[in-house]
């Protein structure tokens, strides 16, 4: 309630958030270089603050513009800002020795239609983090804030590839400044830090790693750097090289660091403590560290009512289950243990195999093959010819090969069952691992029946639970547990209930809301 | 060292897929005749064994449009004989294409001659089968075993699936106890050493010529031998003393004093026999409780009084019925089917090794109490008979 009532009082409620922190109470000083200071602190390593130093020559003042790259508009403040700044010289003699050039400045000179007068530190951070620019002069107690938001908002689109039914629709584009503009957008943080490498001997390309500092922990930032800083390649066209050449290992099919296309999931991810990897000239963000139960979970999960994500995530997991081992344990059910069927649901199933060729594992590989073929030719034609495959797949391998008698009904039933399964993965970097996966079961499931499906589940999860991403396991929170992430795993507690950020977050900072009687105790202690 | 641990799964990964058995129960689903249920017939001049199979036909099964209306006989019947059951189903494969499959067998009929010839092999034989369940039902038949499977279920297309749905209502309500290769082992190895099975009967009726299956008494065993078969009534009192299926229907008119017709339904509850050893003997206390609810009624007036001389003709209706039954295992077979001796053990284990001695001798002279205690309930619903006969009442 009081936070409440402190955002009605102010002009700027996200900035009373922030009076915590006793840097942001700071008055301006009148030393433009101690004003500067205490702007690198605040926004040490984050390369997207520009800070551009000139001396106004007739008034022999040092003076300092400061905005962010992507969210200001830069050619306003080249045509505008710069030009009736360095008008100041020219008709202010008179003026020389008052201390408030700032006001004189703002009365007669700037061309810009919104100026206000800043006095604190805090203003000034907030000011610049919506995107307006920053106007120091040395000698001065007081800055001004000239309204100049210029982030480009028309190439931003929604993703193609994650769409959800509820939540932003914006996803990035392929710069990443303005990627990062985005980012910034959604935490309007002094704390969201953004670092730039560049990688690529011939291209050349910027990739970024955005952290929120406090939260993240050190040491997985220290990682990814030096893991970043061992490349030695010649070209990065996308993020997904780089995914290649810092993952962990490469003796497995699971995918060890999580992308998305969609601000509002790689925001979600920073705020966990992960650590976003931005690479220029594509949508694909990557985030790390992951775990598998991620790869599960869709940002809409935390949008929608909690009671519906443990029905959507169990769904999810179900069929997560089946995609993996269907058409291995139907073959190895049919082959070596027909006695686990009803039987008249057997009757019909021999019923319908009367006359099919191929023994049954034959057949559902080439079911399956077919399957992953029209699935590919799906996805590379245009939509047009899209439908065609469509159509021709339905029509050929779902009724005329059963009429031929090629394949049984029934098998079709366990394919389409299982394709369906495979696309309910959210991730489909997941559900190529699964996809590849299911492959091997079935050959298990046919050799060795339900025993070597079991083989093949234990070597599974001795080999998931060896895994890790950038030093978190991959099956946490499961194996090792951590019971206060379950409330994160098949089911979502209600935001009241989950005042912990996952374990890999830092230490020092693992509470994302407090309850009062801990901050009593916190005052205590 | 790291190429060590890795040869070292490897090697474990090999064996486990090659050094494990069952490789060879393999089939693919054409090469397979699933067994819906098995007929065994003794043929006492030679002394072998005439085993029926019921064969579920699949093909009719197959979406042929046109062909779906007409339903024909979807199993067929296959017959072959040898020195023992084992040598009988191995004959089979003489002059048949396809892989038997017995995993999925629901019904095993076994002829009377069979089971007055002794049982035992048999239990054996489908005991150690691999692929036989321990849940097939077991039914002795008054003819071969070969008619009963030949003949045909009205509503079921194959006779084994019709016997086994049957079997399966008999277990929630039934006027008989269904009986399963599992208990009918358990009852066969027990302190009396006496089982029992329900009888399926064929018996020509008049208005059509197709022959009708009925099943409504119970078969009794000792020592894997058939002794005697109980009558309708004594059947349906058998249920009173086993526990294999709960919630049973018995359904019986009454004649009450006031020459009303009833008619009550009479769900069991489970019954305690208590064994007392005194210095005259074993006494046994037999406490039945049950629950009735009137099915049928005509004229009754439904007063507190009436409801009590309804529950005291009911209680003295079966009564009667159990001491019959009680009386033909004591006297007439001198066989324990209504499980005293096995009371006895569980309650008073040391005194049994010296009663079992004489059991056959101090058996039929047990006596016994009876008591009944049925509570007919939910009268309030519906009170009196829905139409009462004026002239009657005002008499």
């Amino acid at each position: 309630m009081k936070k409440f009532f402190n955002s009605k009082n102010t002009s700027a409620p996200i900035y009373v958030q922030k009076l915590s922190d006793d840097r942001y109470n700071l008055p301006l000083n009148k030393s433009l270089s101690n004003n500067l200071n205490i702007l690198y602190e605040l926004f040490s390593n984050c390369a997207d603050v520009v800070y551009h130093k000139f001396v106004i020559d007739s008034i022999e003042r040092s003076c300092v513009l400061v905005f962010i790259n992507g969210l200001s508009d830069i050619k306003l403040i080249n045509e505008n800002v710069i030009p009736s700044i360095m008008n100041i010289k020219e008709i202010t003699q008179d003026t020389l020795k008052s201390d408030h050039i700032i006001e004189i400045a703002k009365k007669h000179f700037l061309q810009i239609a919104e100026i206000s007068e800043l006095s604190t530190i805090g203003q000034v951070t907030n000011a610049l983090l919506n995107g307006n620019t920053i106007f120091l002069l040395d000698g001065d107690d007081k800055a001004l804030e000239m309204t100049t938001p210029g982030w480009k908002e028309k190439s931003v689109s929604e993703t193609n590839v994650e769409k959800v039914m509820r939540g932003p629709n914006e996803g990035f584009t392929q710069n990443i400044s303005i990627n990062i503009s985005q980012l910034r957008r959604k935490i309007k943080s002094s704390e969201l830090k953004v670092e730039d490498f560049i990688v690529g001997k011939q291209t050349q390309t910027k990739i970024s790693i955005t952290y929120l500092h406090g939260i993240v922990d050190t040491s997985i930032v220290e990682e990814v750097k030096k893991r970043i800083s061992k490349i030695n390649i010649d070209s990065i066209l996308e993020s997904g090289y780089i995914e290649e050449l810092i993952e962990d290992t490469h003796f497995t099919l699971f995918p060890q660091i999580q992308h998305s296309e969609r601000p509002d999931r790689v925001a979600a991810g920073i705020l966990e403590g992960r650590v976003a990897l931005l690479v220029d000239g594509t949508p694909c963000v990557l985030i790390l560290p992951a775990t598998l139960i991620q790869f599960l979970q869709t940002s809409e999960d935390y949008y929608e009512r909690y009671s519906t994500t443990l029905f959507v995530r169990s769904i999810r997991l179900i069929f997560f289950v089946i995609s993996l081992l269907l058409p291995g344990c139907f073959v190895a059910i049919i082959s070596y243990h027909k006695e686990m069927i009803p039987t008249p649901l057997l009757i019909s199933i021999i019923g319908a195999a009367h006359g099919v060729p191929f023994p049954i594992f034959i057949e559902a590989l080439l079911m399956e093959i077919a399957f992953e073929a029209l699935r590919e030719a799906g996805i590379r034609l245009p939509s047009p010819a899209n439908q065609t495959v469509g159509i021709v797949g339905a029509l050929v391998i779902g009724d005329a090969a059963v009429r031929a008698g090629v394949t049984s009904p029934i098998m079709v039933i366990i394919i389409a069952t299982t394709a369906i399964a495979s696309f309910s993965i959210p991730s489909y970097d997941m559900g190529y691992a699964i996809r590849i996966l299911r492959f091997s079961m079935l050959c298990l499931g046919a050799f060795l029946g339900l025993y070597g499906i079991m083989l093949g589940i234990i070597v599974l999860l001795i080999h998931l639970s060896s895994l890790k991403s950038f030093g978190v396991n991959y099956l946490s929170p499961l194996a090792p547990l951590h019971l206060k992430e379950l409330k994160d795993v098949l089911i979502r507690f209600p935001w009241t209930h989950m005042k912990c950020r996952p374990h890999y977050a830092n230490v020092n900072n693992l509470h994302r809301q407090k309850s009062s009687s801990e901050n009593i105790k916190d005052e205590k202690g | 060292m790291k190429y060590k641990s890795i040869l070292f799964y490897i090697l474990i990964f090999i064996f486990s897929i090659s050094l494990y058995g069952c490789s060879s129960d393999k089939s693919e689903l054409n090469e397979i005749n699933l067994v819906a249920g098995i007929g065994i017939d003794k043929i006492s001049s030679d002394n072998s064994f005439l085993v029926t199979l019921e064969i579920i036909n699949p093909n009719h099964t197959k979406n042929d449009t046109n062909m779906s209306n007409k339903v024909e006989n979807k199993s067929t019947i296959q017959v072959s004989t040898g020195h023992s059951i084992f040598d009988a189903m191995q004959n089979f494969s003489k002059n048949n294409s396809a892989l038997l499959d017995f995993s999925h067998a629901k019904v095993i009929i076994l002829s009377k001659e069979l089971c007055e010839s002794g049982v035992s092999e048999v239990m054996d034989y489908l005991n150690r089968n691999r692929q036989m369940r321990s849940t097939n039902w077991i039914l002795v038949s008054n003819k071969t075993a070969k008619e009963i499977l030949e003949s045909k279920i009205s509503s079921d297309s194959a006779t084994s699936t019709g016997i086994n749905t049957m079997m399966g209502l008999f277990k929630k309500n039934g006027s008989i106890v269904p009986m399963n290769i599992n208990n009918f082992i358990i009852e066969s190895k027990n302190e009396s050493k006496s089982a029992f099975a329900p009888v399926i009967e064929l018996g020509k009726s008049k208005d059509s010529t197709a022959a009708k299956i009925t099943v409504e008494r119970m078969a009794i065993f000792k020592n894997n031998h058939l002794i005697g078969i109980l009558t309708n009534e004594e059947s349906k009192s058998l249920l009173w003393m086993v526990d294999y299926a709960k919630g049973h229907v018995v359904i019986f008119p009454t004649k009450s004093s006031k020459n009303n017709d009833i008619t009550v339904n009479v769900f069991k509850k489970p019954t305690k026999i208590i064994p007392h050893l005194t210095e005259d003997g074993v006494n046994m206390e037999i406490q039945c409780k049950g629950s009735a609810f009137i099915e049928q009624a005509q004229n009754i007036n439904m007063s507190p009084a009436a409801i009590n001389s309804l529950q005291y003709d009911i209680e003295s209706t079966l009564k009667s019925q159990l001491h019959k039954l009680i009386y033909k295992s004591q006297k007439d077979l001198n066989t324990d089917f209504i499980g005293f001796s096995t009371k006895i053990y569980n309650n008073n284990p040391k005194e049994w090794l010296n009663i079992k001695k004489n059991w056959s001798r101090i058996f039929p002279n047990i006596k016994y109490d009876i008591n009944f205690e049925i509570n007919v309930t939910n009268i309030g619903i519906i009170k009196d008979p829905v139409i009462t006969n004026e002239e009657e009442s005002t008499k």
